[in-house]
């Protein structure tokens, strides 16, 4: 399975507030590089098309980082406090049933088979 | 043989050899007959009896006339052998009375004199007094008198007296008068006052009004000056119309109620109507600066346009897991709790989260959640 790592993304605030983002918009922008995410999806290119944009979060239930929302759409989806990846060759119809709640080992970028909860 | 005599004229034929003194009287006399009697043509006049033949169909009295080159102008008089009607083909002038009990004429114009008539068909007839007649069939009628008559038919009559009618009137066109109608003796329908219609009535003035096999009333003024509606249908009833003179009341005009909501409301469809105006001249603006290359106008609508929230969705933020005691805490932020699960033996939670998520046509979707 080819996957594609988007990095860890967190909540931030930025001052001023973007003209063309709503009023009371959420922000997230990449740690590694302080990307927003609104560039990323709005004017960015960085997903092949019809790719699967994966978020995975870390859950102390379980002590493992664990998926919670798999879609081809980048932007129904907000990576704030997670990883996302993007899964390149899965070409199955229903992402979400088959990548969620399963946990990920960002070690060694591969899914658990079973779900964890 | 003796002298004998012809049937119709009793002229003398002498007898064959005799009246040797006296065939000169008896020719003489025959001539004066002939003279007298038989005298049928002139220059001017020629007088038809008939065809001699008792058993012709036809056999009319003729009256013909010639005119000054010896050439016949007309028959003015034609009298009928087999009905005894007397056709005339020219006018009649009487200078008195006609007695008749059936009159037809194209045109029939008395002078004074009134006319009495069994039956009266014209196409113009013109009385200046009276007429009498059981039936009148005629396509105009100028009375200067009365006219009494059971049955006029007519395309117009003007009359310049009474005229009373003990039927009906059914008039195709407008039915003027230049004084009252009267009805029956019992009322009138005329001109009062300033020219105003009027009917008039002993007692009390009343108009009806009749739904031909569902209802009937009777509208009018008593005469104490009120107003009633009743009796026929509605069983001898009578219901009076209250007004202000009966009421201490004067409600607002309407007029000028109407005028202020006129006023009001064309206010606000001029604004509307200005405002729609506006817009329409600035796109069409927008758009005619785009076709001449100044596309700064166009985008600046559109931007502004395309920067409005235009949809809305609560998109799918995952599903969590909590055990109990865990303590309280928000695993994503901004979303909200739109499923819950509640699992033993060890009491476990899961919950299903949702962001709510708007859109900008002019950008895309943004994720809402900010504090």
């Amino acid at each position: 399975m080819e996957i594609k790592d988007h990095g860890k993304w967190s909540m931030y605030w930025p001052r001023p507030v973007p003209s063309t983002a709503i009023p009371n918009a959420a922000f997230a922008r990449r740690d590694e590089d302080d990307m927003d995410w609104y560039d990323y999806i709005h004017r960015g290119n960085y997903f092949k098309k019809d790719s699967i944009k994966v978020t995975v979060m870390f859950m102390d239930a379980f002590k493992k980082w664990v998926v919670l929302v798999a879609v081809r759409e980048p932007d129904r989806i907000f990576p704030a406090d997670q990883i996302l990846l993007e899964i390149i060759d899965y070409e199955g119809d229903n992402p979400q049933e088959f990548f969620g709640r399963k946990s990920y080992n960002p070690e060694t970028k591969t899914f658990s088979e079973n779900k964890e909860f | 043989m003796a002298d004998t005599i012809t049937p119709n004229l009793a002229l003398i034929k002498p007898e064959i050899g005799a009246s040797a003194d006296s065939w000169g009287n008896k020719l003489n006399g025959n001539f004066d007959i002939l003279d007298l009697k038989s005298v049928r043509q002139t220059i001017q006049w020629t007088l038809v009896l008939g065809d001699d033949n008792p058993a012709s169909g036809a056999g009319a009295f003729l009256i013909e006339r010639w005119n000054n080159a010896g050439v016949k102008s007309g028959t003015p008089v034609t009298i009928n052998r087999q009905t005894g009607d007397v056709a005339l083909a020219n006018n009649l002038t009487v200078n008195g009375s006609i007695f008749t009990n059936a009159f037809s004429s194209s045109s029939l114009t008395t002078n004074g004199g009134p006319i009495t008539a069994g039956a009266i068909t014209a196409t113009t007839l013109n009385a200046t007094t009276s007429i009498t007649t059981p039936t009148y069939g005629g396509t105009n009628m100028a009375l200067g008198g009365a006219i009494s008559s059971n049955t006029v038919t007519a395309n117009a009559i003007t009359s310049n007296g009474a005229l009373t009618v003990a039927g009906g009137i059914a008039a195709n066109g407008a039915l003027t008068t230049n004084s009252n109608v009267t009805i029956n003796s019992a009322g009138s329908f005329g001109v009062g006052g300033n020219n105003r219609v009027m009917i008039q009535q002993a007692g009390d003035p009343t108009i009806s009004f009749h739904s031909v096999g569902a209802f009937g009333t009777h509208f009018g003024m008593s005469s104490n000056g009120n107003f009633y509606m009743g009796g026929w249908s509605h069983s001898g009833v009578t219901y009076q119309f209250w007004t202000s003179r009966d009421f201490n009341y004067v409600p607002p005009s309407t007029a000028t109620v109407d005028a202020k909501d006129n006023v009001l409301i064309s206010d606000y469809v001029n604004r509307d109507t200005n405002l729609f105006n506006d817009y329409v001249a600035r796109i069409s603006t927008a758009e005619n600066n785009r076709a001449n290359g100044d596309t700064s106008l166009f985008n600046d609508y559109n931007n502004k346009l395309n920067d409005k929230i235009s949809d809305g969705r609560l998109e799918y933020a995952g599903d969590h897991f909590r055990t109990q005691g865990s303590g309280m805490n928000e695993p994503i932020g901004g979303a909200v709790v739109t499923g819950l699960d509640i699992q033993a033996p060890t009491p476990h939670y899961q919950l299903r989260l949702r962001r709510m998520q708007l859109y900008k046509p002019n950008t895309g979707w943004f994720t809402v959640g900010a504090p």
